[in-house]
């Protein structure tokens, strides 16, 4: 145990990472943190091989894995949530469940998996929308109601009932299997097969399940969090500094027609930049055209690399620390900010 | 197989002709190279106005246009809706005199106005026009107000179209014209090539139509007719969508040019238009720049600053055909339409239809099918002007349907106002399929049921043509939460592979994103942002 004070801005993957890190590296650490960000948006689906050691959470499964999607796709992924199927765990046929709920077309999954995966897809009805006020419901807040164990429990027995008669050999559901910790691993014991999510790439659950698991791996490590807004990081009371402020989804904004078009959210001694150097302010007195900066005319757009600039250490200035989707030109994916926030971290804490 | 008229072009010219043909009794075809009201006809301002801006040198064309604005709006009452205006008039010296002027000529517009059913206009004192709108700023010396009627372009010729064949017309939507032939017997010979599957094959009509706008000098050298003759001078004209109505009337401004622009709502959002230029580009891929719409915004901010603060959540782009001439100003080009005969090309029975404007197709469509009625239809006149379009045979409440089918009042509204008294067809399968609810585009807001209507009863066959006619995908999400589950009702309607669903999704996605990046601000960078995650998260981020 040091006496260290680290302050982490930001509660997203990187900052949660950061939190952990600094911990472990003896530190006291207080979190703070404001509005919904990427992470607490994302799919569940992660992203890109970190060559650097992640933080244990209580929700993701690392490792290479194929996940069917609600667009009719199917992915590879880096991991997931595990709550997610992974297809590469999954012998054919697999049941697609067909349910009552208007924002879940079992037929179409079904036919648009079995287009590009030859184990076979096959819908059938499967009972798990119980009471009619559910049909209206958002896809999280069934997934809520699965964190019941009887209600659990009878999804099981629905789904035994609709893979009656058929040789199945897993189940592919709605994004319903659980908030408070991903349920797929209990629902497939008490089926007898694998089950799982498909991933829903908005409005589906993975991200409040990302915030329970954070909050509870926080206070797991006495963590302490704040709720709220830093004016100026300037005035915290802190050894060292961890900026996990994130990408557009967080702390950088976008303001067209000025000198600077990429502004942080507060005060900061950092340096924005993009492709390793200070962001240069464009030679129109009507600020950055931004055509030059989405897609699909950017192959790497500016509004996602633009970033606080930092050395090999992740040290963006005396003390300071950044990482996740503030850097600059890094990959915006959960892996890279577990992996840079678990870097930056342990670095703040020493 | 053999016709009386074939006619190129589903635009609103296109589509008006063959309604009024087909409404003679004719056997019409029409051939739609991308989709009914893909070009200028869909990407206008959106109004039936009363042409208000000929009242000093043509005040017979303003009466005909407004009693026109009146004729549609008893064919199709669901499909307009009012839009006032006001036109602030800045103070000085010569704003007191200008007032005095710009009231008198309304006055005189006021005769045209029970026409189209509108209300005469008012003179407002500065207080009264910052009271009705209050986010105009600078010191005024009044206004006036004057009214007008908005309308969804591209729905009009949807609707048009889809009369024509519910009166037996052969509706061959992106299927473009490869050649045009003399045949023995004095027919023409049309090959036309469908886009989608690439089926080619010949069909036989006594007369042609070339209503094919900006395209017209192409289709017309299909034919071997001197493209001069039908020469149109395009004009690029953008508009910026904002993600709600932001004022309560239209408001009129002057560009820094001096050409006037306005900001208006308009359905359930508010638009910023227009500009006018030179157009050299391809008439298939027109994009707006963001030097497009700084120009716009920058000339409506200095009547109505909060126009810098707005969401802008797309834009549009069209071209117009407007009459060739060389060496004017695009704004000074008139807009008048022609018939070109080209029986003095050695093409007899072959007709283009050049210029023109929305308000005026129905006119415009008459005077053609006149024409062409002399010789094949004696006897038969024109109905376009009374027969109701498709769903407005009768009137129909909004709330009464969301009552009956369970719809929220905003969801029944919009769809009223899309399809008039056939909401009641896109809703025939609710009852049968619980899931016929879904509401697949939160934003506008569009039901699955509307989707499966406008493929299997509106021509539609890609997820870009889905949005133009139900405006799923256009709004402040950009697609991101309807596109791809737009592409797999698509596919499966049509029984085309889920692929082809998921690629049409796809590229309706990237072409809304091009045409959304050149209006780009804050709220919008972070909505960026946040549908590439989601792209990225399908794995169909390319």
């Amino acid at each position: 145990m040091t006496d260290r004070n680290v302050v982490v801005v930001g509660g997203g993957a990187a900052g949660t990472a950061a939190a952990l890190a600094a911990r472990e590296g003896g530190a006291h650490v207080t979190m703070v943190r404001g509005r919904t960000g990427a992470t607490s948006l994302g799919s569940g689906a992660l992203d890109g091989m970190p060559d650097a050691e992640l933080p244990t959470l209580d929700l993701f499964e690392f490792g290479a894995c194929h996940i069917a999607t609600s667009a009719g796709t199917i992915r590879a992924a880096a991991g997931r949530d595990r709550a997610l199927a992974d297809l590469d765990a999954m012998r054919g046929p697999v049941l697609v469940a067909r349910v009552s709920h208007p924002a879940w077309d079992g037929d179409a999954l079904a036919a648009a998996f079995a287009e590009l995966d030859s184990r076979g897809f096959v819908a059938r009805d499967v009972g798990l929308v119980l009471h009619p006020e559910e049909r209206a419901m958002q896809h999280a807040e069934i997934a809520a109601r699965h964190d019941d164990a009887a209600r659990l429990a009878r999804a099981a027995e629905r789904i035994r009932d609709a893979l009656s008669g058929g040789n199945f050999g897993a189940v592919l559901l709605p994004p319903w299997l659980g908030i408070d910790r991903p349920r797929a691993r209990e629902l497939s014991d008490l089926v007898g097969l694998p089950c799982g999510e498909v991933l829903v790439p908005v409005d589906g659950p993975a991200g409040l399940r990302f915030e329970r698991a954070r909050d509870r791996s926080l206070q797991n490590a006495n963590v302490e969090t704040i709720s709220g807004w830093i004016s100026n990081v300037s005035s915290l009371d802190a050894d060292a500094i961890v900026l996990a402020t994130g990408g557009l989804l967080g702390g950088l904004s976008y303001t067209p027609a000025t000198r600077a078009p990429f502004a942080l959210g507060y005060e900061a001694p950092v340096t924005l930049g993009r492709d390793g150097r200070p962001f240069v302010a464009p030679g129109s007195i009507f600020g950055v055209a931004p055509e030059s900066l989405l897609w699909p005319y950017a192959p790497a757009p500016a509004i996602e690399s633009v970033g606080i600039l930092v050395d090999t250490t992740f040290r963006a200035a005396p003390n300071i620390w950044a990482c996740g989707d503030a850097l600059e030109g890094r990959p915006r994916t959960v892996l890279a900010a577990l992996a840079t926030g678990r870097a930056a971290g342990r670095a703040a804490s020493r | 197989m053999s016709f009386d008229v074939a006619v190129i072009g589903g635009g609103v010219n296109g589509t008006g002709v063959a309604r009024d043909l087909a409404l003679r009794g004719l056997r019409v075809v029409l051939f739609e190279r991308n989709d009914f009201a893909f070009g200028a006809s869909g990407n206008s301002s959106g109004m039936i106005h009363g042409g208000v801006r000929y009242l000093e040198h043509n005040p017979s064309v303003t009466e005909t246009s407004c009693r026109d604005s009146g004729y549609i709006q008893q064919i199709a009452p669901f499909l307009l809706f009012r839009i006032p205006f006001v036109m602030p008039i800045a103070e000085g010296k010569a704003g007191r005199i200008l007032i005095e002027l710009i009231d008198a000529y309304f006055r005189a517009y006021d005769n045209y106005q029970p026409l189209k059913h509108s209300e005469p206009h008012t003179r407002l004192d500065p207080s009264d026009l910052s009271k009705l709108e209050p986010g105009l700023v600078g010191k005024n010396a009044g206004g006036v107000t004057f009214d007008e009627w908005g309308v969804d372009g591209a729905r009009l010729c949807i609707l048009n179209a889809l009369d024509a064949e519910e009166h037996g017309a052969e509706l061959h939507n992106h299927t473009t014209v490869e050649g045009l032939a003399k045949t023995a017997d004095g027919a023409w010979e049309i090959v036309a090539r469908d886009l989608i599957d690439q089926r080619r094959y010949r069909i036989e009509a006594r007369v042609v139509v070339n209503a094919t706008g900006a395209w017209s000098p192409i289709t017309a050298s299909l034919g071997k007719l001197p493209p001069a003759r039908v020469r149109v001078r395009p004009g690029k004209g953008i508009h910026v969508v904002y993600d709600r109505r932001l004022s309560n009337y239209g408001v009129l401004s002057k560009a820094i040019d001096g050409r006037q622009i306005f900001v208006m709502p308009w359905q359930n959002v508010s638009i910023v238009g227009t500009t006018d230029d030179d157009y050299f580009g391809d008439l298939d891929d027109v994009v707006s720049t963001s030097e497009e719409v700084r120009y716009l915004v920058q000339g409506v901010a200095r009547v109505f600053p909060a126009i810098r603060s707005a969401r802008a959540i797309g834009t549009y782009a069209g071209v117009r055909p407007t009459l060739y001439e060389y060496g004017k100003l695009e704004d000074s080009l008139s807009r008048e339409h022609a018939i070109v005969d080209h029986a003095e090309d050695d093409a007899p029975n072959v007709y283009s239809m050049i210029g023109g404007k929305l308000a005026s197709f129905r006119l415009f469509a008459q005077e053609m099918s006149d024409r062409i009625a002399r010789d094949l239809a004696p006897n038969r006149p024109c109905t376009t002007h009374e027969k109701p379009l498709p769903g407005g045979e009768r009137p129909i409440d909004a709330l009464t349907v969301a009552e009956r089918h369970g719809l929220t009042p905003v969801a029944a509204r919009r769809l009223v106002f899309r399809h008039g008294t056939r909401a009641l067809d896109v809703l025939r399968d609710v009852p049968k399929d619980p899931n016929a609810h879904e509401i697949v585009c939160p934003c506008e807001p569009v039901l699955a049921a509307e989707v499966r209507h406008v493929v299997r009863a509106e021509h539609a066959r890609t997820v870009d043509d889905v949005a133009r006619r139900t405006r799923l995908g256009l709004g402040a999400c950009g697609g991101m939460r309807c596109a791809m589950r737009c592409g797999q009702i698509v596919a499966r309607e049509l029984d085309l592979p889920p692929s082809v669903g998921r690629a049409q999704a796809h590229a309706f996605l990237v072409r809304q994103a091009k045409m959304r990046a050149a209006a780009l601000g804050p709220d919008q960078a972070r909505q960026e942002a946040l549908s590439l995650a989601a792209l990225g998260a399908t794995g169909e981020r390319t």
